[in-house]
């Protein structure tokens, strides 16, 4: 489903992420874990058109992303700039549902599963920017999943949500996958979330792919040994 | 190894007050350097010297040259009595364009506030430093030519300068006064909008029915700065200091101030429920009509568009002779129908910086943004235009056609030319912390030199048709119509530059201001 060729991205002459070939096949729940700065990001934003690459290119269902095609079947969050930030938690999902074409009644059933997720206690009615980070970021993510799109995009899921959140996240991100099949792209520095959730692993260290492998048993703890040994060592 | 900032026993101190002073002044110093160069856009800083050279040559020449105008315009005039007589209502003329155009320095202060400064340096220091503005410096190139060359020899060196001290004041209590109106603008935002209308009206009144009031303090005030009043010299100096501390404790408070959120109202229901009849493009409109409303700077864009289509444009069309120049009428015409388009339209996109990403993200195609933005801002031409025709069908009956003619215009061509500007756009506009009236963010000199292609056409084709008028405004609603009709070909020629474009524009989105 996503081919990455040749990809490298530069800024002022400084490589911040060279990545020769990746590929990611329909329904593959795939897990992007590295170091602050190592390139995870800027992956997801080059696969979403929001950067240019230096070079290569990447396709979706083997179209250039930058033809715009995948839009229309993918959801992502990566950060607080997918929110509208004077609109209510309520009014943003309305108006995903618009973008994506789905009728009131069938937006109120694609959200139901959502609701217990999703900020109470009157939050909804909130402006976005009036909420915590961590609620609003629950309206983000609700707004990438609740339109069932074939390919999701998800950076630091975790972050900021509560235990009890993060767990429910979790439970939602497998549900969805069992209805849809959808193909899940998601970046965390949180290893038990995110090898108890993805069948594959990428680990990305200096803006290069070092490890790329299915999820194990022993994933959990080499990824631990990785990072407690320092990612230094490693990429030298 | 702990270093000095990190043993737990060695108290924090900050630098005292002189060498805060002295990094401020470094900073503001680099600052103003950066700005000049026009951010390194050798073409825009250019066009911008050249501008500002010109201004400065005029003014110089006048004010040096003063007699041989008046003479040519009225001969037999004293020249100190005349000028004397317009130096305050000129400055109350030019106070409207400050409290349009300066910047305020809230923001500037606010980004140094998490830093180990007191407010009262900070405050201080920024309002000082508000005075060496071009509004503040550009008058002094009529004034001190003015006074060495026509006063300083009839009333002596001291006279002399004690008038240009006198002009100092002047500005110097405009500048103070246009910061504390602005400070106190996001808490009583109605009043003071009311209060300057209610200025605008006394003024226009004072011009209108020729009692000449403001004009005849002027002449007093000036007057007896040149005659030596030491009373008058010391008032003015009592004026300056009194609106600086008016000015520097409403910025404090304005400082410690958090705007209320703006609660969505029953009206905007009944919104939703008729741009649900739409399609993508009715809920991309509905979304910018929402940002517009909800967000003070684009609220305050809407309410001075509102301002210039009836109080100032009655104070324009009620004064008698306004009219001799042929290219006031394109700026009315431009205006009265266009305002909205040229002062928010020009920053289209920049409004959404802070989630432009998640917009192009989804599946919204950038045809249909463009479109959408398209029909606010033709919509606004006409909502405007139906607002000021009852200012015309009053004040000057014989200009409906101009006014017709322009909503024509501006409807079909300046509402394309702003959004070609737009496209351009890359700076980033924060919404939640960009305060309120023309506070600069997310402008650059494009913007200022974008007037040019917006204004010049029309302008010119009113000079050249002058002596017919009725053909130059028959060719300019021609013009706009067929604008009109090319409304989708410009659109998606708009489109295929927001697509093009997009990474950049993001890439500028994404920095801080």
């Amino acid at each position: 489903m996503i081919y990455y060729e040749q990809i490298s991205k530069r800024y002022d002459g400084r490589t911040v992420l060279q990545v020769p070939q990746w590929r990611a096949g329909d329904g593959e729940i795939i897990g992007l874990v590295g170091s602050n700065g190592a390139g995870k990001t800027t992956f997801l934003r080059l696969l979403l058109d929001l950067i240019e690459p230096s070079t290569g290119e990447i396709k979706i269902d083997g179209q250039p992303v930058s033809e715009g095609n995948w839009k229309s079947f993918t959801g992502s969050y990566l950060d607080q700039r997918f929110l509208i930030d004077y609109l209510s938690g309520d009014e943003f999902l309305d108006f995903i549902r618009t973008i994506y074409g789905l009728s009131r009644p069938e937006a109120e059933n694609a959200l139901a599963p959502y609701r217990t997720f999703l900020p109470t206690n009157g939050d909804a009615s909130k402006y976005l920017r009036d909420l915590s980070t961590g609620n609003a970021k629950k309206v983000g993510i609700t707004a990438a999943m609740f339109v069932s799109p074939r390919l999701l995009v998800l950076d630091e899921p975790f972050a900021n949500l509560d235990p009890p959140s993060q767990l429910r996240l979790k439970q939602l991100l497998r549900d969805m996958h069992a209805a849809t099949g959808a193909t899940m792209l998601i970046s965390s520095h949180d290893l038990v979330h995110v090898t108890d959730l993805c069948e594959r692993i990428t680990l990305i260290d200096k803006g290069k792919v070092v490890k790329d492998a299915p999820t194990s048993d022993e994933t959990l703890e080499e990824l631990r040994v990785y990072f407690a040994d320092g990612s230094d060592q490693h990429a030298a | 190894m702990p270093g000095p900032l990190t043993d737990p026993n060695r108290p924090f101190r900050a630098a005292s007050a002189p060498v805060l002073l002295w990094l401020l002044v470094g900073q503001q110093v680099r600052y103003r350097i950066r700005s000049f160069r026009g951010q390194g856009k050798l073409g825009s800083s250019i066009v911008v010297t050249l501008f500002g050279t010109y201004i400065a040559f005029t003014l110089f020449t006048l004010g040096a040259f003063l007699p041989v105008f008046v003479d040519s315009i009225r001969g037999g005039a004293s020249v100190p009595e005349l000028v004397d007589q317009h130096v305050l209502p000129t400055l109350v003329g030019l106070f409207f364009l400050r409290f349009l155009l300066q910047k305020t320095p809230k923001m500037q202060v606010e980004s140094f506030l998490h830093l180990p400064f007191p407010r009262w340096l900070l405050v201080g220091f920024f309002c000082s430093a508000s005075v060496f503005s071009a509004h503040n410096l550009f008058p002094l190139l009529f004034a001190v030519p003015y006074a060495v060359n026509h006063l300083a020899p009839v009333d002596g060196a001291l006279g002399a300068a004690l008038w240009v001290g006198g002009v100092v004041g002047a500005l110097l209590i405009s500048n103070f006064l246009n910061l504390y109106v602005r400070a106190q603008l996001t808490r009583y935002e109605k009043a003071i909008l009311a209060g300057l209308a209610g200025v605008l009206a006394i003024t226009l009144a004072d011009e209108y029915l020729g009692a000449g009031i403001i004009g005849i303090l002027s002449s007093a005030v000036f007057g007896e700065m040149h005659a030596f009043s030491w009373i008058m010299a010391l008032s003015v100096v009592a004026g300056v200091v009194g609106t600086g501390i008016l000015a520097g404790g409403a910025l404090l408070q304005a400082l410690r101030r958090e705007d209320p959120p703006v609660v969505p109202s029953a009206q905007a229901g009944r919104l939703h429920e008729l741009a649900e009849r739409w399609d993508l493009a009715g809920h991309l409109i509905w979304l910018e009509l929402r940002l517009m409303w909800r967000n003070r700077r684009p609220r305050h864009y809407l309410v001075v568009s509102l301002m210039f289509s009836t109080v100032y444009l009655i104070f324009l069309l009620a004064s008698p002779g306004i009219f001799d120049g042929v290219a006031l009428g394109a700026v009315i015409g431009l205006f009265a129908s266009g305002g909205f388009a040229l002062n928010y339209g020009q920053l289209m996109f920049s409004w959404e910086s802070s989630y432009m990403e998640g917009m192009l993200a989804r599946s919204v195609d950038t045809r249909t943004l463009t479109r959408s933005k398209t029909i606010v801002l033709q919509g606004s031409c006409l909502v405007l235009f139906i607002v000021s025709l009852p200012v015309f069908m009053i004040f000057q009956p014989d200009l409906i056609p101009l006014h017709v003619a322009f909503l024509f215009y501006n409807a079909g061509i300046t509402t394309q030319v702003i959004l070609e500007l737009a496209t351009r756009n890359r700076e980033r506009i924060d919404l939640g912390r960009s305060g309120g009236f023309f506070n600069y963010e997310g402008f650059s000199a494009k913007h200022w030199l974008w007037f040019l292609p917006t204004a010049v056409p029309p302008t010119v084709l009113l000079v050249i048709f002058r002596d017919t008028p009725t053909l130059a405004w028959s060719l300019l609603a021609g013009v706009g119509l067929i604008g009109l009709l090319t409304t989708e070909l410009w659109t998606r020629r708009h489109a295929r530059r927001v697509s093009r474009r997009k990474h950049r524009m993001l890439s500028g989105f994404a920095v801080q201001s």
